[in-house]
């Protein structure tokens, strides 16, 4: 007889609890990584949004980029983005009226999309901007006249006569300091002391006016300091010694770039200065009775002095084209410890811009300057007239115009197959079969059309694609536009094609750094 | 007659099994203890960082978009202040820069030791809005004391739990330097705090 043992019956039990066992903790065990993961991925979109950030900025810069080349600002687009850092990007410009743009960057990483929106002026004279400026201090004599004119002069007049009293919005009296404006002395009389706009002092300056002074805009205290850009001062193959005028003659021309030591012109004598060229010298003296032209007929004329420029009580300087966005006079030291003196004793009228960063400028009272003026201390005589020209902010020799930020602002994102829904930038553009473009050739402008004076100072106009500019030949730009397909743009006065030929053919000398 | 054989264990056998299985629970209840615990210490420092860096991440958003001129105090090291008041960008209208309703955001007390940060917009006005980003801040920056002392060597003196200052850059860009300390005491009562800096620049 067999007896059957217990252990047959419970066979494969074990099997089973251990199975369930398993089942449960791997249950246990998927749950904990699922919550691991959401966990992961939740950090790795906050990731990746700050890298879509950092593309879309990235791409804003890209942009700049490209308006400061006199291009439109457009770059790539949702159904062809361009490639950047591992993620993606497009930009839209849209123009609007004054010269601005609207620039909108849409940045994608991994699955983090981020918009962001920038406001442009395309460009502008940032030195001119800043008015009638002294960087480190104003002082406006009693009877003095500070005012605005726009291109059009009839129409500035008729302003200024109907409607004496009406503020000018675009003169600036400007510094870093304090501003100290003068009335007329009660007992002695004369004209009261008019500016015909706004005052600004410094962060931590004051403006001291006399109670008769007449200020037609504001009076108020920047919150934030000026500075000005670097400049840079040209070779022009090295110095002829002094300036000798010719012997027996009472008039002299200069029209080619010339260097010297000392530019004097003796009592009686006149030069003029016959644009485009370029004058460089360590002083500038014009003496009493002397007289300096100034003639921008056939184009631009930039003064670069080192130590000293000064115009004596009696001597003469007139603009013969009142234009004065086609000469600047810079009077640049370029030791720092150094500064230079700037007097502008002469009668006449001067159309242009003065850049004096590290100069003690003073302006008496017979000449009637019609520009701007930036120096580190100005001092406007008594009686003296200044009249800012609001042309300067789209023009001006010699000054790089830059693009200016107006506004920046984070943006909600756009809708477009690239953004919408889950998933990352690579499997949409895989999914959808989406090409993208390398950063360099994301701008739509292909070919160019570029307007520039030779080596031989003569104008010229290229057209064709930018990697063939004879750039060898190219003194100075003066204008660009850009073919989109077979379209040519509106022209454009570009700011970075300038910069790259100076480098390109070392004209530069020295570097003035600016004022903080 | 075969004898039949009886399966089982004997006592001794068992005890010296519930022995071996005693001693290897005890065992892994220790390790298990151990590492819970420190599970549970770097989850708690995870969900303070989390809220810490989604504080920051809201102040650094709202700060980038704001005018310099209108950021209010500019107050430079090795001072600082728990509040800022600023406008953002809203953008441009009409040739005209079009700036938002005045925002603020600022450290408000909750209890003795501790408050939140809380950004207000339309301060005071009949649409006033009010979120609070961060309940855990302290009144002082982490190892810092109230002695006009730079006790944690950051430049700053006796600076609050959410503190602010500002430095113009060379180009005279506004940034402004957020420092921000959450804590919050742990099951075991031991106060866990984590600080970090960040710097802002206003990009209008």
């Amino acid at each position: 007889m067999r007896i059957r043992t217990q252990h047959s019956s419970r066979r494969g039990a074990a099997l089973i609890s251990a199975l369930m066992l398993v089942a449960a903790v791997a249950t246990l065990g998927a749950g904990l990584v699922q919550v691991s993961s959401v966990s992961t991925r939740r950090q790795n979109l906050s990731i990746d949004t700050v890298r879509a950030l950092y593309v879309a900025e990235a791409a804003l810069s890209e942009a700049y980029f490209a308006v400061a080349q006199g291009r439109g600002g457009t770059l790539a687009s949702d159904t062809e983005p361009a490639e950047f850092g591992g993620g993606f990007y497009w930009v839209e410009a849209e123009d609007l009226p004054d010269k601005q743009v609207r620039l909108t960057a849409t940045g994608l990483h991994g699955r983090g999309k981020f918009t962001l929106g920038l406001v442009l002026n395309r460009s502008i004279n940032r030195v001119a901007a800043m008015g009638v400026c002294g960087l480190k201090d104003v002082t406006i004599g009693p009877g003095a006249v500070v005012d605005s004119q726009v291109s059009d002069g009839l129409r500035g007049l008729l302003g200024q006569l109907l409607s004496p009293l009406q503020p000018s919005v675009h003169t600036n009296v400007r510094s870093n300091g304090d501003i100290t404006i003068y009335g007329p002395d009660p007992l002695l009389g004369g004209s009261p002391t008019t500016i015909r706009g706004n005052v600004h002092a410094g962060p931590e300056g004051i403006v001291d006016a006399d109670p008769s002074v007449l200020v037609t805009g504001a009076v108020t205290s920047s919150s934030r300091g000026l500075t000005l850009p670097t400049f840079t001062i040209p070779k022009l193959g090295g110095s002829s010694g002094n300036f000798t005028f010719p012997k027996g003659k009472d008039e002299a021309t200069l029209a080619a770039d010339s260097y010297f030591d000392t530019f004097s012109i003796p009592a009686g004598k006149t030069v003029t200065l016959q644009g485009p060229m370029r004058l460089r010298a360590d002083s500038l003296l014009v003496g009493t009775g002397a007289r300096l032209i100034i003639d921008t007929t056939n184009g631009p004329i930039g003064i670069y002095t080192l130590k000293r420029t000064i115009f004596e009580a009696g001597s003469m300087l007139d603009s013969v084209v009142p234009d004065p966005t086609q000469c600047s006079i810079f009077a640049l030291t370029p030791d720092e410890n150094d500064r230079s003196l700037v007097t502008l004793g002469a009668k006449g009228e001067f159309y242009g811009m003065l850049v004096a960063p590290r100069a003690l400028v003073n302006i008496p009272g017979d000449l009637h300057m019609v520009g701007s003026v930036v120096a580190e201390s100005l001092y406007v005589g008594p009686a003296a007239q200044l009249s800012y020209a609001e042309d300067l902010e789209e023009g001006g020799y010699g000054v790089k115009m830059t693009p200016t930020l107006i506004s920046w602002q984070i943006l909600e994102v756009p809708d477009s197959p690239l953004t919408r829904g889950p998933g990352s930038i690579d499997e949409k553009l895989q999914k959808l079969a989406i090409p993208t473009v390398p950063t360099k050739d994301s701008p739509l402008e292909t070919d160019v059309e570029l307007k520039y004076y030779d080596n031989g100072g003569v104008f010229r106009v290229y057209t064709g694609p930018v990697a063939a500019v004879p750039w060898g030949n190219v003194l100075r730009v003066d204008r660009v536009a850009w073919y989109i397909g077979a379209t040519l743009q509106p022209e454009q006065k570009p700011s970075i094609v300038i910069d790259a030929v100076d480098t390109m053919r070392g004209t530069v000398d020295a570097v003035v750094k600016p004022l903080g | 007659m075969k004898r039949t054989r009886r399966s089982g264990f004997s006592l001794v056998e068992v005890l010296i099994a519930l022995t071996i299985l005693g001693l290897l629970t005890i065992n892994i209840a220790m390790v298990s203890r151990t590492g819970s615990q420190a599970a549970e210490s770097d989850l708690f420092r995870q969900l303070l960082d989390t809220e810490m860096d989604l504080t920051l991440d809201r102040i650094k958003l709202a700060l980038m978009s704001a005018s310099a001129d209108n950021v209010y105090p500019q107050v430079p090291a090795p001072a600082s202040e728990s509040h800022i008041d600023f406008s953002t960008s809203l953008g441009v209208q009409g040739g005209v820069h079009v700036m938002g309703d005045p925002e603020r955001i600022q450290w408000t007390p909750a209890t003795a030791e501790k408050g939140g940060v809380f950004w207000t917009q339309s301060l005071g006005l009949p649409d006033e809005r009010q979120i609070q980003w961060s309940r855990n801040v302290p009144i002082l920056q982490n190892l810092e004391t109230a002695n006009e002392r730079d006790d944690n060597d950051n430049g700053l003196v006796d600076e609050p739990g959410l503190s602010l200052h500002v430095e113009h850059a060379e180009d005279r860009e506004l940034q402004v330097f957020v420092n921000l300390t959450v804590s919050k005491t742990d099951s075991r009562g031991q106060v866990v705090p984590r600080s970090r800096q960040v710097n802002i620049t206003c990009r209008n």
